[in-house]
């Protein structure tokens, strides 16, 4: 059997998900990243390995998140791809007519609007995280919530708590202040899910025009409390995929499969890689006032590829 | 007298010819960087826009130099860089750096050269300058900037061509040292003809169908690759045709009321923008917006939109530029740069973007193809 892998490293969580010739999920990965992403990155395909049946060829690979190049590095990938296309690409083939995908990870939140397959326009969170994966974890922690509870909570409630949604300190502060006046958690918690619908859909989606279907991905999709925020604020469904938490992975791996299509043949370098040692390094450049701090990943000793500087000149490495 | 200028991208090519002509002495900052940014964040007001916080980096850069004069070009607003000459002199010496201002905000502040007695600076220079010599030095300056504004867009041209990545970017900075240290008109042609015929020659894959891409929006951060974190080249490399819509001659041309024939000028684009915006916003504003519609009708497959955060006249420009997208069906991003603006967070953008711009474009080619059939 014919498979291809698709790896999302992102802030939080690292993501994989392997697909069959028709596109068929069959099998996925999520672990956290930790702030090791090479090691996340091992150990996923370790674990993906496992789930695989005995007789398949990977045909390609690709890779996306923040850590994308790094692990197009890693893994020999066809195609290494921003986040927003792989969430488009594997929303619009879960659901066909979709027009807008709300997407919130760990420390992004963007917008997707979707016309007839193609991504037409996107918003990203450019100089505040608020809302994102992050602070609603965090939170919970405060309020002593384990976060896959959260979302049931907020929905118990029958009058949520007006919370300040605009900056996530401010948030804190208010939902502090709020506790120590006598609101119940679950007001609190249903409060906090629809400020930060708000201020998602007054910041990231300023100015777009959000039609329905809508779809909804990422880590924080798990919460219901925010789904329900969600369509009561825009007044329609929004819908939550089956692998809502792994999409970018399960995009990117039909990306990968479309360049095979052109390429032929796979730079894939196989499971294996879960054995080599990799590790990266860093320095900084003082060849000029900017000081760039230049990133080294070598493989077994051996400097593979470097960048992070803004001249070039320690690039010429890749390939 | 040792006169300084802050650095607005190549600007200084074009003030060191004329300094160069006159036989005068300049101290020109070192260029914008990390260090210079720094300086100008820890010294400025926290909302200030980014322009505002390199150019006071680079004045105590040349202070640190031994720089006791200052000439700023500027505006009267409502752009607040018009404004700005006033609070940075006043922060300058509450950090104890004395020195001459020389705010150019009006023709008539030319006066002001003769107050700070510059005709006597360039005597002692020169037994004899008339204003046959300050003619040819403009001339000389002006001339180096066109000839590395020419590379500039000769590079745009190629670098999404090029084979081995990067090639363009080097070819570009080698050709602006050479032109930069002709003395002489002769030598300048010279070396502008040589940088050409080296970008000319670097391998090319001349198959490729580049997506064209134009970029306006604030001049400052137009104009300075290191505070739009080198979006031209970045672009280039990702496989786009990048026009920019301001340049520094042009702007120049423009506020001497000599662009009224060029092709894309600045009034064009006002005019254009009239259906959207009546009034002017002041700065760059309305022309963003027109820009945006004269190469959307130009064909080009996206539009970029560069402003400093937290700028006003460029904010307007981005809240009339949603309709313009959807009215002329062309994708705009907006950038909001600002010290804190990270390499990593708009390559994703940047690339999100241009697979956007080939998605599209591969659909619509796909529609005509198979209306073809």
């Amino acid at each position: 059997m014919n498979i291809y892998l698709g790896i999302d490293v992102g802030s939080i969580s690292t993501n994989l998900a392997v697909i069959d010739e028709e596109k068929k999920v069959l099998a996925w990965e999520y672990l956290l990243t930790g702030g090791r992403p090479i090691e996340a990155v091992q150990r996923g395909l370790k674990e993906i390995e496992k789930k695989l049946p005995s007789q398949v060829e990977i045909r390609g690979g690709g890779s996306t998140g923040s850590a994308r190049h790094l692990t197009g590095i890693l893994i020999g990938a066809d195609t290494v791809k921003s986040e927003i296309i792989a969430h488009a690409v594997a929303a619009s083939h879960l659901i066909p007519e979709v027009k807008t995908i709300f997407e919130i990870g760990g420390q992004d939140s963007k917008i997707i609007i979707v016309r007839d397959g193609v991504v037409v326009d996107f918003a990203m969170n450019t100089i505040c995280a608020a809302g994102t994966g992050s602070f609603l974890d965090h939170q919970a922690q405060r309020l002593g919530v384990p976060i896959e509870e959260f979302g049931n909570l907020a929905l118990q409630s029958k009058t949520p708590t007006r919370v300040a949604g605009r900056c996530t300190v401010f948030a804190e502060s208010d939902m502090i202040h709020k506790q120590q006046t006598g609101h119940a958690t679950e007001n609190i918690v249903a409060g906090l899910c629809q400020a930060l619908v708000r201020n998602y859909l007054n910041n990231v989606g300023k100015g777009k025009e959000l039609l329905p279907p809508v779809v909804f991905q990422g880590g924080v999709a798990a919460n219901k409390g925010m789904k329900a925020a969600f369509e009561e604020e825009l007044g329609y469904e929004v819908i939550v995929p089956e692998y809502y938490h792994v999409m970018g992975a399960i995009g990117v791996a039909i990306l990968a499969q479309e360049t095979i299509v052109e390429t032929k043949k796979t730079k894939f370098k196989g499971f294996e890689v879960s054995e080599v040692d990799y590790k990266t390094r860093s320095f900084e450049c003082t060849g000029c006032p900017n000081l760039c701090e230049v990133i080294e990943v070598l493989m077994s000793g051996e400097v593979i590829s470097r960048w992070g500087d803004r001249c070039g000149k320690w690039e010429v490495l890749e390939k | 007298m040792k006169a300084t200028f802050p650095h607005m991208g190549r600007m200084d090519i074009f003030i060191k010819g004329i300094v160069k002509a006159l036989g005068m002495e300049a101290v020109v900052p070192p260029t914008s960087s990390k260090k210079a940014l720094n300086l100008g964040v820890k010294y400025a007001p926290e909302f200030v826009c980014l322009p505002f916080k390199l150019m006071l980096g680079n004045l105590i850069e040349a202070f640190e130099r031994g720089a006791d004069t200052v000439i700023m070009v500027s505006d009267r607003g409502p752009c607040r860089l018009g404004l700005y000459g006033l609070p940075m002199q006043i922060i300058l010496k509450n950090l104890g750096y004395e020195a001459n201002w020389l705010i150019l905000n009006t023709p008539h502040a030319l006066h002001g050269l003769f107050q700070l007695g510059i005709e006597k600076e360039v005597v002692k220079y020169r037994d004899k300058l008339t204003f046959v010599d300050g003619l040819l030095a403009f001339h000389f300056g002006w001339k180096k900037m066109l000839a590395i504004e020419e590379i500039e867009r000769l590079s745009l041209k190629i670098r999404p061509y090029e084979i081995n990545k990067g090639d363009t970017t080097k070819g570009l900075y080698q050709g602006m040292e050479a032109i930069e240290s002709a003395d002489n008109l002769y030598d300048l042609k010279k070396a502008k003809d040589a940088v050409i015929k080296d970008l000319r020659s670097i391998p090319q894959d001349r198959n490729r169908r580049p997506l064209k891409i134009a970029i306006a929006g604030e001049i400052f951060v137009v104009l300075d690759s290191f505070a739009n974190l080198d979006i031209e080249k970045k672009l280039g490399e990702l496989g786009c045709e990048v026009d920019r819509t301001i340049w520094f001659s042009t702007h120049i041309l423009h506020h001497v009321g000599l662009d009224k024939f060029m092709r894309r000028s600045k009034g064009k684009a006002v005019r254009a923008a009239r259906p959207y915006l009546k009034h002017p916003v002041g700065a760059e504003c309305n022309a963003t917006v027109g820009y945006a519609i004269l190469y959307a009708e130009e064909g080009y497959d996206g539009f970029i939109h560069l402003m400093p955060f937290t700028c006003m006249p460029e904010f307007v420009a981005g809240g009339v530029l949603t309709r313009v997208s959807k009215d002329y069906n062309i994708p705009i991003f907006t950038v909001e740069l600002e010290e804190h603006s990270s390499q990593t967070h708009l390559m994703t953008r940047l690339e999100a973007f241009v697979d956007l711009l080939k998605r599209k474009r591969q659909k619509r080619q796909g529609l005509e193809g198979s209306r073809g059939d």
